[in-house]
């Protein structure tokens, strides 16, 4: 019975002073953690003396150990008071007065003890005490230090939230238990009944103490303190097994087969345990780690799996709510949180918070923008402004994770508690400081696809527009068009007539007059019908240009004998060879039918035969050949004329490209310049060439074109040489 | 061929142009009637017993392919002869549109010289004869 007394004893003793100091280590500075300190060493005195007391044989000794024991509960009383006034503020906040007060009201009463005021004398063995006048005081003084503590206690329990809470809660459990346990069997067993016997049980009412306490440190924030503790009850159990089992087998071993004698052969059998054991060490190891870890970390979680499986989430979609609604989920459900949500800033707005949990998510948005302001992760129970922590408890914010990416912020991650109570444990904050920058990326590059979606329907919008003044501008455009079509085609029809007029009264005056013409009256009206002449020419000219140009003319090819058609322009200009004695000639060949518009072609021959004999002198000649390859039939128009320099026979097919030798050739001539481009451009659209030669001035000229011939290929493929107008006015 | 019993019809708004052809035709010894514009010709066309019918397309009241259109579907009792369309270069939809409503042929008015005109109205009327 005593050597177990003395085992509790050295247990209380041992457990409640590395409580302490490790407490104190923890923190130095706080004044929470010193008091703490000094409780758990007065407490541990306490048990000492206590034991004392039991262990003394004589009345005369056990009674010097009550009045030890009676001085030292004065101090375990006051100190439990200051420590609660405090706890778990790491300064010292108590009223001055009432720490004056309450510490000289103690100072008075330890010392009354050892005057044998509170307990005149005591008897060993369990035997009870006499007390003294001192008695009501001390229990005045237990009553007023131990019940403001445990009021105090029970208001900072109401206070507090998240981790704190469950501390206070458990400090409030152990230390009631203790004292409870205390006051009954320490004190009014020995006052009422006078029966000392209960009080070796003092040890056990501690331990109760260290072990709820030691249960808060366990599953309080710090995992690595966690982890350390937990780690160390791994080993402490696997060496005690391992040890147990070895001695054991040892020991039965030897008793068993060897009375007690090591022989060689034991030695070999001790190595084969030895040898089991060493084998065994994992597993044994890996077994208990389990378990411990099933206990201690009953909540546990995998960070990583964690975290990608919130990749997984994030890379899933680009959508802004479905990304941060998902991965708030995963992340609540996962850790265990009772609520969360995002807060997104959208220039320097916030979007409705994608919240879960939260009853009410109107966040005020300046108290939002403050929080960002910190540019940090804030944890309630690790924040030390009490600012922050004022607005984070109204707000039931435990964590508030600003996501920053660079140096823009994206808005706040805020979650509350956790569901079972228990603070944030570094797992989780160092998972959230993974998390919180590649969620962050997550919502910018979410924010910007928002805006690249939102960017193109307002392009699509602006397109629309743009389309539809597009449109309305072209359908201007077009009547426009039309409007200068048929002005052009009124002005040069009105052009015209009197032009007509003119030409035909003064080809009238010239030819049929009924009286002499003088010679200057004949040359003055030949002259007038030149230049009308010319006029009309360019009129007809430009309308053409002005028809090619804008694709007003239509081209309807079909297979012809482009000879017969040569002979009839022949016909037809053989008056003016005639006037001229020019020498007409045409060099038939056996040549296929070309695929063109006879119409078209016959106004290419009239201009090029016209030009040839416009610019050939009196007796000379123009001679027309054909050649074919099969593909392309060629028309040379060749003329005994003036010739065209080098340099001019670039220009010949330009519009007004008219030469400089020629041009006073023109001025009686009728010439617009304009006729080689309408050819050049007449000759294109019937899929042909045109071109010229000459030796230079004075050797005469040679214009050629081409048309294709009408092979059964070229006629399969009609609808390419064809060139149709659609409007034109009828 | 004797130009004397030859009726020819001139549609021409212009007047100094109708009345241009009508002295180059009279003078030819043909027997020249004139309309300044389509209703008048119209009118004439129908009456019939013309040789050829020089006919303009840009007239007044009614144009010269709305002419040939009722002529086409509405023929008059007495025939006429070949009718001609007066045209200007540039307007080869016209002239399809004219041969496809029963035009013989076509006379650029501003491309030939008197000369050449008469040489296509004797062409026309000996083609006819």
């Amino acid at each position: 019975m005593l050597s177990f007394d003395l085992l509790f004893v050295i247990i209380a003793v041992i457990g409640n002073f590395i409580l302490g100091l490790f407490t104190l280590r923890k923190n130095p500075k706080s004044a929470t953690n010193l008091l703490f300190f000094l409780f758990t060493i007065s407490i541990t005195t306490y048990i000492i003396f206590n034991f004392l007391v039991t262990y003394q044989k004589t009345d005369q000794a056990a009674f010097f150990w009550v009045k030890a024991v009676m001085s030292n509960a004065v101090f375990i009383n006051l100190l439990f008071f200051l420590l609660t006034s405090t706890f778990p503020s790491p300064k010292f906040s108590l009223n001055r007065k009432i720490f004056w007060a309450s510490t000289i009201f103690s100072l008075f009463l330890a010392p009354a003890a050892q005057l044998n005021l509170i307990f005149i004398s005591a008897k060993a063995s369990g035997g009870g005490g006499v007390p003294g006048i001192a008695m009501p005081f001390f229990l005045l003084h237990t009553a007023l230090y131990l019940g403001g503590g445990f009021i105090t206690l029970v208001k900072t329990f109401r206070k507090s939230n998240g981790f704190e809470k469950e501390q206070v809660k458990l400090f409030l459990f152990g230390t009631i238990l203790m004292f409870i346990s205390i006051l009954f069997g320490n004190l009014l067993l020995i006052l009422i009944f006078n029966n000392s016997s209960f009080i070796g049980l003092l040890p056990i009412y501690t331990l109760i103490f260290i072990s709820t306490i030691s249960y808060a440190i366990v599953k309080n924030k710090f995992l690595d303190i966690n982890l350390l503790v937990a780690r160390s009850v791994v080993y402490t159990l696997l060496v005690f097994i391992i040890a147990l089992f070895y001695t054991g087998s040892i020991f039965s071993v030897t008793n068993l087969f060897f009375n007690g004698q090591i022989t060689r052969l034991q030695a070999i059998i001790y190595s084969v345990f030895a040898l089991f054991v060493a084998l065994t060490y994992p597993y044994l190891k890996q077994a208990i780690e389990k378990l411990t870890d099933k206990v201690l970390f009953k909540n546990n979680y995998d960070s990583n799996e964690l975290l990608s499986s919130l990749t997984k989430i994030m890379a899933s979609t680009l959508q802004l709510e479905d990304l941060t609604r998902l991965t708030l989920h995963k992340l609540l459900e996962t850790v265990h949180i009772s609520k969360g949500a995002f807060l997104i800033l959208e220039e320097q707005k916030f979007y409705p918070p994608i919240a879960e949990g939260f009853d009410n998510t109107n966040f005020n948005s300046s108290l939002m923008e403050w929080l960002c302001s910190f540019k940090k992760i804030l944890i309630f129970d690790e924040e030390e402004n009490p600012k922050i922590k004022i607005i984070l408890r109204q707000l039931n914010f435990s964590v508030v994770l600003p996501l920053f990416v660079g140096q823009t912020i994206h808005g706040l991650l805020v979650l509350g508690d956790k569901k079972s109570g228990e603070i944030y444990s570094s797992q989780d904050i160092k998972m959230l400081e993974i998390f919180g920058p590649e969620v962050s990326v997550a919502v910018q590059n979410s924010k910007a696809y928002e805006e690249i979606k939102r960017f193109n329907i307002t392009l699509k919008e602006e397109i629309d527009k743009a389309t539809k003044d597009l449109q309305v501008a072209n359908k201007r455009l077009e009547e426009l068009d039309k409007i200068k079509d048929d002005f052009v085609s009124v002005a040069s029809h009105e052009l015209r007539t009197p032009m007509t007029a003119v030409r035909s009264y003064a080809w009238m005056a010239l030819n049929r007059p009924d009286v002499p013409l003088s010679e200057k009256l004949k040359k003055y009206l030949q002259r007038t019908l030149i230049s009308t002449e010319r006029l009309i020419n360019l009129v007809n000219d430009m309308l053409n240009i002005s028809r090619i140009e804008s694709g007003k003319i239509e081209i309807n090819p079909q297979a012809f004998d482009v000879e017969t058609l040569v002979d009839d322009v022949l016909l037809e200009v053989g008056p003016k060879a005639k006037e001229k004695n020019l020498h007409l000639v045409s060099y038939k060949t056996q040549i296929p039918k070309v695929f063109a518009d006879p119409d078209k072609v016959h106004q290419v021959l009239l201009n090029l035969v016209g030009n040839a004999l416009k610019f050939t002198p009196e007796n000379g000649g123009v001679s027309i050949s054909f050649f074919t390859d099969g593909q392309m039939v060629d028309i040379s128009i060749k003329d005994t004329g003036v010739g065209i320099s080098s340099d001019d026979q670039r220009r010949l097919f330009q519009k007004f490209g008219r030469l400089d030798y020629s041009y006073v050739a023109s001025a009686t001539s009728g010439g617009t310049g304009l006729g080689l481009f309408i050819c050049k451009s007449l000759v294109s659209l019937m899929k042909g060439k045109i071109w010229a030669e000459s030796d230079g001035i004075n050797m005469g000229s040679t214009f050629s074109f081409s048309l294709p011939a009408a092979t059964p290929e070229v006629l399969k493929q009609a609808g390419k040489y064809t060139t149709k107008v659609d409007g034109e006015e009828g | 061929m004797d130009p004397k019993n030859k009726k020819i019809l001139i549609v021409e708004d212009d007047q100094f142009l109708r009345e241009f052809y009508q002295e180059l035709l009279s003078t030819e010894g043909f027997v020249v009637d004139v309309a300044a514009d389509g209703e008048i010709a119209n009118t004439k066309i129908h009456q019939g017993g013309f040789d050829l019918i020089m006919l303009d397309i840009m007239l007044p009241k009614k144009d010269g392919l709305q002419i040939l259109r009722d002529y086409k579907t509405n023929p008059p009792a007495v025939e006429n002869g070949p009718i001609v369309v007066l045209t200007n270069l540039g307007q080869d939809t016209i002239i399809k549109q004219a041969f496809d409503l029963g035009a013989s042929g076509y006379i650029v008015k501003s491309a030939l010289n008197p000369d050449q005109v008469l040489d296509e109205i004797h062409n026309y009327l000996k083609v006819n004869a």
